[in-house]
């Protein structure tokens, strides 16, 4: 009989040894998993700053037209502004914000976002805005005039870093756009930003 | 909750009560006005009340094209009768390309009686606008996505559906809770209620902005994007439009049979005419051709009874 008491807590004991190991690697597992997103949703943010410095030197020198009444003028300011980002950063390509591993961390953050309980609104929201299909943008290329922008889920965009007011995330078809609202230029592109199914 | 269930039920009836006052034959000529039919006399129906605040509304109005000139001349008609002073925008103010020779075509000309009478326009952004609008002067946005103006009593607040953002929703959030303005309007591209079949309502936008305008008791909120007019019940309290017609149309495109729909219209383009004085707001939908599809006055809502924390049930 005690032996078989004995025999019981041992076994007792073993399955709440293994539950707490399993329980405390799937939270560490969690924990690294959390701060491996923040530390690559850090270094992105220190690639906005980064343009934003350069966009300021872009700015200098160049007198933005507040409240004009000339529309001549704003897309002349548009157009230097444009011009002057693309000469100080004449080799940017493709993922050079949107590096792989942040690229990764937007594809895990949109998954997020559709698989949870308000997926399904963000997909009606995407539908019922006109989405833009078939176009491709390059990196340094001013948004296409008379393209009309896809508006953003709000669901969606609470979910992914925070950007400085000049800038914006846009979707164009499949692709995830950085755009720089008042140069009206393409900073990078995620090109394939695959939109898991809803529940 | 009970007392907000009951101030909810207040409004509706107040509101569907005050609105079903008109003669049934308006109501019932919504959706029968013909095309082209002659022009009646201008028929204000707003009261033109001393020290009142008048505006016009239009939505999806930047096509450049001969329906949004001809609006634009039923605008100055009532302009010169009914003497209101600004506009507010619904979005999509500029379709397909900006080049200045655009922004001319498809603003400046067919408004220039309404600009050079000095009446100022309040743009928001649609779909189709681009972000530089916003230093355009005539829009009066100075530079920012969204913004606030006070006229009288009444506060606006337009906003940018477009992009709304943990920024623009603290934003709101800030300036609601310092309003003291008795009415408070929000005007913004996407609706959060449509019966259009095309787009429809922005469930997530509704999800995000319902429980901050009923926390803050926002009366009045305006949309276009879907390409017709259309008015609905009072919805948790508040009174909601949609104008998105002023340029474009989609010919029949509103769903029929709706419950929420209060009138509607998609048979031409239209603009509406809007009165505040103390707590009645009455309002006027002209078409194109000059024709009254709509018109009413709604009662302003009590103040939200309900403590923040039950208003966030509500979604």
């Amino acid at each position: 009989m005690l032996r078989s008491q004995q025999q019981f807590e041992v076994f007792r004991n073993g399955i709440l040894s293994l539950t707490l190991l399993l329980l405390s690697t799937f939270l560490i597992a969690a924990q690294q998993r959390v701060n491996a997103n923040a530390a690559i949703a850090a270094k992105f943010e220190h690639k906005i700053a980064d343009y934003m410095k350069l966009r300021q030197k872009a700015l200098a020198g160049l007198a933005v037209p507040k409240n004009t009444e000339s529309p001549e003028k704003i897309a002349d300011f548009q157009k230097q502004l444009a011009g002057k980002i693309r000469d100080l950063r004449p080799q940017a390509k493709q993922g050079d914000l949107f590096t792989p591993e942040v690229a990764g961390l937007f594809q895990r953050l949109v998954a997020t976002a559709m698989r949870g309980k308000d997926g399904a609104l963000i997909r009606t929201s995407f539908q019922r805005a006109e989405p833009i299909q078939g176009e491709h943008l390059d990196v340094n290329a001013t948004y296409p005039d008379g393209l009309p922008l896809q508006s953003m889920p709000p669901s969606l965009l609470l979910n992914l870093p925070r950007l400085p007011k000049e800038l914006e995330y846009r979707f164009v078809g499949r692709e995830l756009i950085l755009h720089d609202t008042q140069a009206s230029l393409i900073v990078d592109v995620i090109p394939d930003l695959r939109m898991p199914q809803t529940k | 909750m009970t007392r907000r269930l009951l101030a909810i039920v207040a409004v509706v009836v107040i509101g569907c009560g005050v609105v079903s006052l008109r003669p049934p034959s308006q109501l019932v000529a919504i959706f029968a006005a013909p095309q082209g039919a002659p022009a009646p006399a201008l028929d204000v129906k707003l009261p033109l009340e001393q020290k009142s605040v008048r505006f016009a509304v239009i939505g999806d109005n930047g096509t450049g094209d001969t329906p949004q000139y001809e609006v634009a001349a039923e605008m100055e008609a009532y302009r010169k009768v009914v003497g209101y002073d600004f506009v507010t925008m619904m979005g999509d103010n500029i379709y397909g390309s900006h080049k200045p020779k655009d922004i001319e075509r498809k603003f400046e000309a067919p408004y220039k009686p309404l600009l050079d009478a000095g009446v100022k326009f309040y743009a928001c952004l649609g779909n189709h606008d681009d972000s530089n609008e916003t230093l355009y002067k005539p829009f009066n946005m100075n530079g920012q996505h969204y913004y606030s103006f006070k006229k009288g009593d009444v506060q606006f607040f337009a906003l940018d559906s477009n992009y709304m953002d943990a920024k623009q929703l603290d934003w709101l959030n800030n300036q609601l809770s310092g309003s003291t303005a008795k009415w408070k309007i929000a005007y913004f591209h996407h609706p959060l209620y449509s019966d259009g079949r095309f787009h429809g309502p922005d469930l997530d936008l509704r999800k995000q902005l319902m429980p901050i305008f009923e926390k803050y008791g926002m009366n009045v909120v305006m949309s276009g994007h879907d390409h017709v007019y259309e008015r609905f019940k009072p919805e948790d309290g508040i009174y909601f439009f949609l104008v998105g017609n002023s340029g474009e149309l989609r010919y029949h495109n509103l769903r029929q049979g709706s419950n929420i729909m209060a009138a509607g219209f998609d048979t031409d383009r239209t603009f509406m005419l809007v009165e505040i004085s103390g707590d009645k707001l009455y309002f006027q939908t002209v078409s194109r051709t000059g024709q009254t599809v709509d018109s009413g006055v709604l009662q302003r809502q009590p103040k939200p009874a309900a403590p923040v924390q039950a208003l966030q049930e509500v979604h």
